[in-house]
């Protein structure tokens, strides 16, 4: 203990650690026993280990998957900054390397990263400046990626276009033990779907700092085209996808559906039906009903869910709970369900009645086709159409 | 069945399978506790104590880590403390850009606890879950493991110095947050 401390106060610290084990111990209550250990789980070298559902995994690519559907929109993101980045002179901590090789192997793709990025300022097409007060006190520990303007809604092909993507990068609040300097990312752009065009080589990101990225893109006939950025950190990377135009034709892998009818008569009456076929979510097994957070009241709904698989099993089912909250645009009551794409079988409970205001956690089962992330596409039903989002399921 | 019995069958076991799952049986509990004072989550503690475990099994080969209870121990504390880093990063993550939608009543009291004691021990979970990041470790292994500052340094990475400098600064956080009348009251 702390006897070293002369403000060590032994009456006060016992109580607290008291308090502090008493609560534990009932947060843990009924778990005492040990699980048998997954030995086929943990078995083999020193590589990447293949892993059970590990919770909070997937921000990274359900981030990716996010962004895309909210074409023109803004995704804010956290850039897992807690460690020293390759820039930084100084050990890294002794304990974090040896004990996850996972993070191993982000810390090397880090390195590389860095070592093939330069200043922002010194790259053409990237503009830097400080972050303002207001965005500062919004994204501490996160970011923000925004399209400010609008994509062109039909592009010709063969025609040049410019895209600006800015992207506000919070500061690092966590100083405890950490150099100033921490938080050094390595961003990056591409172009996908288009038939030509560039973005920005890899830059420097530093907390703090507002970037402004001109891409320029030229579409080729009958695709949207999207950019993509990856910010790449220690740990892992998070990513932003903007979708750059209405394709002339559906693209390959829409990540979201909106399918008004044409027939104002002919929705309300698809909407009739599937309302009358569908029970409260209160009374279909394996869906809770809560109340949302007030700040996912308003805009899009949101579906994610709150675990991804990492290296799933050949043929092995996988529980998974699909989140759900209808935003404002969504209709006040609409028909939630909930299918799978590129998965080799899965099963959610519903269809069920779903409204705003309200967050639906849904457990479901999934088996996954090897080597492909697998999506989950979340359908709410209203009077003047389908609204879709989907999100990855895991990380092949 | 004495001490030169026990190391002998644990010798007859290949790769100290046996010595694993006796360290796995003992450490369990204790890591799932620390866990869950780092994380605050029973799902998240779950998987970080799960893949600590995984790693010292992984490396049960290296060093007689599953020989040597006290360096098992060690290993497997530093990991719970670099997994929880981890976890909360990714939570954070999710947290900044969709909001949290965490069941608001996870821990909820029972109905037939003590609504005062509950509330005392949901007070000083919130503060010490409420200090910075190096602080609310080092507190949480001094409650919840016991461990001496140089301990602590060990399972954190950092120096026994910055580790003492850490507990003072959290204690002195703690002490201006909670009241000692509702501390004695409710302990």
């Amino acid at each position: 203990m702390s006897d070293l401390d002369p403000d060590f106060d032994p009456a006060f610290s016992t109580a607290v650690s008291t308090l502090v084990n008493a609560a534990v111990d009932r947060e843990l209550a009924g778990r005492r026993v040990a699980p048998p250990f997954d030995r086929t789980g943990s078995s083999g070298g020193s590589g990447r280990q293949p892993r059970r559902l590990v919770g909070w995994t997937g921000p990274a690519l359900a981030a990716a998957v996010a962004a895309l559907l909210l074409v023109g929109s803004i995704v804010a993101i956290d850039h897992g900054r807690g460690r020293r980045s390759a820039t930084v002179a100084g050990p890294a901590p002794s304990v974090s390397r040896s004990a996850d090789p996972d993070l191993s192997e982000a810390a090397r793709a880090f390195a590389a990263a860095v070592a093939g990025a330069r200043e922002a300022s010194e790259v053409p097409g990237v503009s830097v400046g400080p972050i303002s007060e207001s965005d500062a006190a919004r994204f501490a520990d996160s970011g923000l990626w925004t399209m400010p303007g609008p994509a062109p809604a039909t592009p010709v092909p063969g025609h040049s276009y410019s895209v600006t993507v800015r992207y506000v990068v919070g500061y690092h609040t966590d100083k405890d033990g950490h150099s100033p300097t921490d938080g050094v990312t390595v961003v990056s752009g591409e172009l996908r779907d288009a038939a030509a065009g560039s973005c920005p080589p890899p830059f420097l990101a530093r907390p703090g700092h507002t970037y402004l990225i001109d891409c320029q893109v030229t579409f080729r006939p009958g695709a949207a085209g999207s950019v993509a950025f990856t910010d790449r950190n220690p740990d892992g990377f998070t990513g932003a996808t903007f979708g750059l135009s209405d394709p002339a034709e559906p693209s390959a892998s829409p990540s979201i559906s909106t399918s008004p009818s044409p027939d104002p008569n002919e929705a309300a009456r698809v909407y009739a039906e599937a309302l009358a076929g569908a029970p409260e979510a209160s009374a279909v097994p394996g869906v809770s009903d809560r109340p949302a957070p007030a700040q996912r009241s308003t805009g899009m709904g949101v579906g994610f869910t709150d675990a991804t698989v990492v290296n799933p099993a050949r043929g092995k089912s996988y529980p998974l709970t699909l989140i759900y909250t209808p935003g404002t645009d969504d209709p006040p009551l609409a028909v939630l369900t909930i299918r799978f794409e590129d998965v080799a079988a899965g099963h959610c409970p519903g269809p069920f009645r779903g409204r705003t205001g309200h967050t639906y956690r849904l457990q479901c089962q999934v088996t996954f086709r090897p080597g492909t992330e697998g999506r989950a596409y979340y359908t709410a039903t209203g009077p003047n159409g389908a609204d879709g989002v989907g999100v990855a399921l895991n990380l092949p | 069945m004495d001490t030169t019995a026990v190391r002998l069958a644990a010798d007859r076991q290949p790769d100290g399978e046996r010595g694993f799952d006796a360290l796995y049986r003992a450490q369990w509990w204790p890591m799932l506790r620390l866990a869950q004072g780092l994380v605050d989550d029973v799902g998240s503690a779950e998987d970080v104590v799960q893949d600590a475990f995984a790693g010292l099994y992984r490396h049960r080969d290296r060093a007689g880590l599953t020989a040597d209870p006290d360096a098992a121990a060690r290993y497997l504390r530093a990991s719970v403390v670099n997994g929880a880093r981890s976890a909360l990063r990714r939570r954070r993550t999710v947290r900044t850009w969709l909001g949290s939608l965490r069941p608001v009543d996870q821990h909820a009291p029972a109905a037939d606890e003590p609504a005062l004691r509950t509330a005392g021990q949901e007070l000083a979970r919130r503060a010490l879950a409420a200090l910075p990041a190096r602080q609310r470790e080092v507190l949480t292994l001094r409650f919840l493991a016991d461990l001496s500052d140089t301990e602590i340094a060990e399972a954190t990475g950092m120096s026994a110095g910055n580790v003492r400098s850490a507990a003072s600064r959290g204690m002195a956080t703690l002490r201006a947050t909670l009241r000692t009348d509702d501390l004695g009251g409710l302990s």
